[in-house]
């Protein structure tokens, strides 16, 4: 291969992990700057028999990025143009190294963004948003990652390079693509589609005095039949261990507060302010203040976006969740959470799209603590349980990775499992592109026996 | 704590049966799109129909493939929702054939709306896809593979779709002369922008004031009607065909799912999926 695979123990240790609490260990790492060299890449790892794995920046909290043993990480920070922009048609081609947040900003000068914004948005890259099929809070109105991708540039597991859009296949490749968390093959460019700049926005922040009342908040507005652009809860913990970071001005005395948005045209907006104000002091909101300037509303969202930052001056270690349950079991759900994080003597912090029923429990700990590791995985895994009892979903963000896997028999029938798998095996017959995430071991899953042996799971 | 299998109910059960049980199955609904063809072999399967359940505060809605566009949004109506899919044929035919109408604005295009799809698969087992919650990236997304897949890949016999408030104002504006193509790209995220023999049809929905405020924007636009013409749009999809490199997978996909090509054989053949 003419493009370099590094083996430096110190390389490998980098990329052999991601914001996951769990680590691999990869063979090689290469870094390339073209779609020929990641097919180069893909088909120098097939001829060696490794598998391979794609990697943006390492931001996936479920180990999707986790190599397995042996592997090759084909890590493509360094794909990072934007290839075009048309202003006319409101889309874009994108390199998969491009961060987030970097799109939105070289397009702001045409007034347009692209919608998904996930927190970790200033670091995380378009394709590892294309691989998790990532939300952020303004998918409450605008959808997630697959409603804002036009086409996609794949490099197969086979080494082919095909384009994936409306017009090429009668199935929707492309949607199937988004959200197979790497394991289908590479994205080495990708259609976006941007969306157009609100004319006007309207942030609200509204305290309760319990998490109930703001739960019962939600479900009213959602109810009403207003789509705020963003709905997001913070609970009093991290409410308060943000302020003291951040400064944002949310309200200390609140056991809960609120984050609402809504954007659009002039009418919709003011109108759909006083409704929103009318329901929350209907459900006995304690304070209510609208961001009256844009750098007022950016630090509301800096606060929001940074919670994690400032879990750090709490705990040395945390635990992020992420389960999805319907709007309306959001108040019972977070009271089980409570029940389960005090039952495992874990501090517990909430900060969530609301909106989306989207949970983000983040449990707090010390690992240098024995056993502490144990305590935190039966929450967890209680914390699954109990949403998926509520009606929910594993996950609403974040994937399944590793992390999640064993738990999708929770949800899914064998025969679910088997047609999932059904549809890998027709991108990736071979299980060489990230294998063994997402399906559960023995769910018709042809991966273990392909790739080398000594596996560290 | 292991996931039951769904149960539906003996008419989905039945439908398992006669699937099985078949070599050649053409699955049928009100065969408005005019492309299903009656092989005297084939049985003809039809999704059951009825709104299983639906909860407007969450807004969602679970239904039989087979219950009518105009029944389901009679019952959406009532609580000022809807499903923005043309008002013709029956909800499954919509999604196998990704009937996505003219919309642009994305949150209203079909594939996003479509949460949890139950099939039942060429060997008559069932399999879900998805899940009853508005957002999910739980495992791979076989509820994108199926919209659109024209029953290539299984029967969808129940769904659960997201439902959207329907917006106070709602108005389509037309022009017969050619429009400066800054006019349209001043609108703030119209429903709909599109041309049909030469006039340009824009729906602008929300807000009754700010409908009439983008509307006071436009020149030599006319208020008009709904148009008709969007009727004549469903074929599309089945028409653009595949010619390039993912067709290999689409191959497969269809040998995986529809290993014996027993379901609608007449689409495989013409969309050369016959496998």
């Amino acid at each position: 291969m003419s493009g370099v695979v590094h083996t430096s123990t110190a390389e490998l240790f980098l990329v052999g992990q991601d914001a996951s609490n769990m680590m691999g260990n990869p063979a090689g790492v290469c870094y390339p700057t073209s779609t020929a060299e990641v097919q180069e890449a893909v088909r120098w790892a097939r001829s060696k028999g490794m598998a391979f794995i794609a990697r943006g920046a390492g931001t996936g909290l479920a180990g999707g990025a986790i190599p397995t043993a042996g592997s090759l990480v084909i890590c493509l920070t360094k794909m990072n143009n934007i290839r075009s922009v048309d202003v006319h048609r409101r889309a874009a081609w994108v390199e998969p190294g491009v961060l987030n947040a970097d799109l939105s900003r070289h397009t702001s000068r045409h007034g347009l963004h692209f919608a998904p914004d996930p927190s970790s948005q200033q670091s995380c890259t378009i394709g590892g948003n294309v691989a998790n099929n990532s939300g952020g809070p303004h998918c409450l109105s605008e959808g997630v990652t697959s409603a804002h991708i036009l086409a996609l540039e794949v490099v197969l597991p086979s080494g082919e390079v095909c384009i994936l859009d409306a017009e090429n296949s009668l199935f929707d490749l492309r949607g199937a693509f988004i959200g197979s968390e790497g394991m289908f093959g590479i994205a080495t460019a990708i259609e976006v589609r941007l969306v157009q700049n609100p004319p006007h926005v309207s942030t609200m922040v509204v305290g309760f005095a319990s998490v109930h009342e703001g739960a019962m908040a939600v479900s009213a507005i959602i109810a009403s039949g207003i789509i705020p652009s963003a709905l997001e809860m913070m609970d009093a913990p991290i409410t308060r261990a943000v302020e003291e970071y951040v400064h944002a001005g949310f309200p200390l005395d609140a056991a809960a507060m609120l984050i609402v948005e809504i954007d659009g045209l002039e009418h919709s907006v003011s109108d759909g302010t006083r409704q929103v104000k009318d329901i929350v002091l209907r459900f006995g909101a304690t304070s209510f203040k609208v961001a009256q300037s844009a750098a007022e509303r950016a630090l509301i969202w800096k606060g929001r976006k940074t919670a994690f930052g400032a879990i750090a001056r709490i705990q040395p270690n945390y635990y992020l969740h992420d389960t999805v349950v319907p709007r309306k079991k959001l108040a019972e759900v977070l009271s089980q959470v409570s029940a389960i994080a005090t039952e495992e003597q874990l501090q517990v912090m909430n900060v969530f799209h609301a909106g989306d029923g989207n949970l983000h429990p983040i449990l707090m700990f010390d690992k240098r603590v024995e056993g502490v590791m144990d305590r935190v995985h039966r929450a967890g895994s209680e914390i699954v349980r109990v949403s998926l009892e509520a009606g929910g979903v594993l996950s609403g963000e974040h994937g399944i990775g590793l992390e999640k896997r064993d738990f999708m028999r929770w949800m899914f029938t064998e025969n679910d499992l088997l047609f999932q798998q059904k549809l890998r095996a027709a991108f990736d017959p071979e299980g060489i592109s990230n294998p063994h995430k997402v399906l559960p071991r023995g769910s018709g899953c042809a991966d273990a026996s392909s790739i080398p042996p000594g596996s560290w799971m | 704590m292991l996931r039951q299998p769904v149960n539906l109910g003996s008419v989905v059960d039945d439908l398992q049966y006669q699937m099985a049980n078949s070599d050649v199955v053409n699955i049928v609904g009100t065969n408005s799109t005019g492309v299903a063809s009656s092989s005297p072999d084939a049985c003809a399967l039809k999704a059951p129909s009825g709104i299983i359940s639906y909860e407007p505060d969450e807004l969602m809605v679970s239904i039989f493939a087979g219950t009518s566009m105009s029944e389901i949004n009679f019952e959406l109506q009532r609580v000022r929702q809807r499903i923005v899919i043309p008002e013709w044929g029956t909800i499954g035919g919509a999604i196998a054939t990704c009937r996505n109408g003219l919309r642009e604005s994305h949150h209203q295009t079909l594939p996003n709306n479509v949460l949890q799809c139950t099939v039942v698969a060429a060997d008559g087992s069932l399999f879900q896809g998805g899940g009853q919650v508005v957002k999910n990236v739980s495992g791979f997304d076989l509820v994108k593979l199926l919209v659109g897949s024209w029953g290539l890949l299984g029967l969808i016999v129940e769904v659960t779709m997201r439902t959207e408030p329907i917006p106070q104002a709602s108005q389509w504006v037309q022009s017969p002369e050619p429009v400066a193509s800054e006019q349209i790209s001043n609108l703030y995220r119209p429903a709909v922008v599109t041309r049909v023999d030469g006039v340009m049809y824009v729906l602008l929905e929300g807000h009754k004031l700010d409908v009439e405020q983008e509307i006071s924007h436009l020149h030599g636009f006319a208020l008009c009607e709904s148009p008709n013409f969007i009727h004549s749009t469903s074929l599309t999809n089945l028409h653009r065909l595949s010619q390039d490199l993912p067709h290999s997978i689409e191959w497969d996909i269809r040998k995986q799912f529809d290993p014996t090509n027993k379901l609608n054989r007449h689409i495989a053949i013409q969309r050369n999926l016959f496998t």
